[in-house]
């Protein structure tokens, strides 16, 4: 592994949809092994931007990348890159638990079964090991076998953590995890983000301004297709700079 | 006051109209047991495996039973991989105006009527079978069963694409998330979805395909006979269906000979209501 596994960085990228433009000529370092927040207005494109890390966004018919994104090392969007191993160096969780109609066990086990065939033997053993980094194991153990969907939205949301990372991604991509959640279950969730962060890259996308201060160590506020500011999460959710920040969040007061 | 009167009237009604056709709905049944269902009760296995026909002697119904089953497994066997080979690339290759395309053509076809395929099956396919394969005609349990696929084709292609489409777009973004490509993403997510929608859809095809008379009438030869031996599809034969509509009209609607095709019918009517059901149910019932 070269010791660039854990960066993104984007340089000169610019993102559209046909020919509207999502983001303009946007440069950024995300920092390694920390939490970064991307925060801005419905619509600016966070997502979008969240997707392009790992090239989600392939599958949307129009779609289209300029400039450079490098993550974990390579130009992502060259042409002899291997989508299929980004996507599994770079997990994804999405706004809904997305958990298949099976059990738990062949939930957690629904990349790895497909795509490393080979280590079948392990697959119990690394399945201890993603459900207790997601302190799963514990309510689950005796369970493996019973239907994925029997869990709790909370549950499920952090089976499909789980699943992401059995395949020990060293980026993860959280696009609001918690926001179809009760509020414990997003506490429990912002815990893993803190405990995952030791070893993990991870962006998370957020409308929920407290979870930004509590889990992220840097934030970027995206507005009008470009980074209007980023920093220290701290310094920019409490004393942003620009007026685009500050309007919007002075709005979630 | 006259806006309530209305209201009453349409009410009663509109329940009427229900009601008829509730009553006609069970009549037939009641009328089909009432004339069948005695001739089965007296004449059970003679009746169900005989394998001779003629009529004020005997009622075998066994060659019957056994063309009904030998056209419609053949059929699916011809249609079912194509139908599934065509549901996959439509639903997964091409984009949202081809696809109502082929689908709206689809539709059409399953609205063809027998009669019309009947035909093409007289002047075209049993033509050809008959030159292929060197017959001394082409009217064969094979001629009805590649006829039958062809009826079937559209009905299992089309419930078949709309399971295969129905399959959650958040199944197919984690699945995609997770580095599988199109193709494990259509075996292991799309695929095991859609399975009940496609098991209805060949129910359904099934119960078409059994209920089918003028046109496998028009191809199979109308001999009442298990071939000799039975795998042979090249011999003429004779389904359920098929024997109802040739012999229907010859009995003037009683007597045993009537009875006997009555029989038929109890046992067509069945099957075909049972295949329906259940492949209905998987359909809607998955949907869910
Ligand atoms: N598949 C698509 N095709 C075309 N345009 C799209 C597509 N998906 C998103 N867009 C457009 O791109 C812009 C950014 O969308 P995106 O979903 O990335 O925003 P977002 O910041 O994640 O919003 P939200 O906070 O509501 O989740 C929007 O204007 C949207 O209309
Ligand atoms: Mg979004």
């Amino acid at each position: 592994m070269n010791e660039n596994q854990f960066d993104i960085r984007i340089e000169n990228t610019s993102l559209y949809y046909g020919s509207a433009s999502v983001f303009k000529q946007i440069t950024h370092y995300f920092a390694s092994k920390a939490v970064t927040s991307v925060i801005g207005p419905s619509g600016t494109g966070k997502s979008t931007l969240l997707r392009t890390f790992n090239r989600m966004n392939d599958r949307i018919e129009g779609f289209r990348a300029t400039g450079d994104v490098w993550v974990g090392g390579q130009n992502i969007y060259e042409e002899d890159i291997d989508v299929y191993a980004l996507r599994q160096s770079v997990g994804i969780v999405f706004q809904k638990p997305c958990v298949f109609p099976k059990s738990i066990y062949e939930n957690v086990i629904f990349g790895i079964k497909r795509l490393q065939p080979e280590r079948k033997k392990e697959f119990a053993d690394l399945t201890e090991q993603a459900l207790r980094k997601v302190s799963l194991w514990t309510e689950v153990k005796d369970r493996l076998n019973e239907p994925g969907l029997s869990l709790s939205q909370g549950q499920q949301q952090r089976l499909a953590l789980a699943r992401t990372l059995i395949s020990k991604p060293d980026i993860l991509l959280m696009d609001e995890p918690t926001s179809s959640l009760d509020p414990r279950s997003a506490r429990a969730i912002e815990d893993l983000i803190l405990s995952l962060k030791e070893n993990h890259t991870i962006v998370l996308v957020t409308h929920n301004i407290g979870q930004a201060k509590r889990v992220s160590d840097e934030t970027i506020f995206v507005c009008n297709g470009e980074i209007c500011e980023s920093g220290p999460a701290e310094k920019l959710l409490e004393n942003p700079c620009c007026q685009e920040t500050r309007d919007y969040l002075n709005q979630g007061r | 006051m006259s806006r309530f009167a209305d209201i009453d009237f349409f009410h009663w009604a509109t329940f009427a109209m229900a009601l008829l056709s509730m009553t006609l709905g069970v009549g037939i049944v009641a009328y089909l047991f009432w004339e069948g269902g005695p001739f089965i009760w007296n004449h059970g296995a003679q009746f169900l495996m005989g394998l001779d026909w003629f009529p004020d002697e005997e009622y075998g119904a066994a060659p019957m039973i056994f063309g009904s089953a030998a056209v419609t497994f053949l059929a699916l066997v011809f249609s079912t991989p194509l139908a599934l080979a065509s549901a996959i690339y439509t639903s997964e290759f091409l984009d949202p105006r081809q696809r109502l395309t082929v689908k709206g053509i689809m539709e059409i076809l399953a609205g063809v009527p027998g009669i019309v395929y009947g035909l093409l099956g007289v002047s075209l396919l049993s033509v050809w079978i008959r030159d292929v394969f060197n017959l001394v005609d082409g009217y064969t349990l094979l001629s009805a069963s590649f006829l039958l696929a062809i009826m079937i084709l559209p009905t299992i292609m089309t419930l078949s694409e709309d399971a295969i489409h129905s399959t959650p777009a958040e199944y197919r973004q984690a699945a995609s998330g997770l580095g599988l490509s199109k193709m494990e993403i259509l075996f292991s997510v799309a695929l095991p979805h859609a399975t009940p929608g496609i098991a209805g859809a060949i129910l359904l095809a099934i119960g078409r395909a059994m209920g089918e008379t003028i046109a496998v009438m028009l191809v199979i030869g109308g001999l009442d006979r298990v071939p000799e031996p039975w795998y042979d599809v090249f011999s003429s034969g004779q389904s359920i269906a098929s024997k109802l509509g040739r012999e229907a009209a010859e009995t003037l609607g009683f007597g045993e000979h009537w009875s006997a095709l009555m029989a038929l019918a109890l046992i067509l009517f069945f099957l075909v209501m049972f295949l329906t059901a259940f492949g209905n149910w998987l359909i809607k019932g998955f949907r869910k």
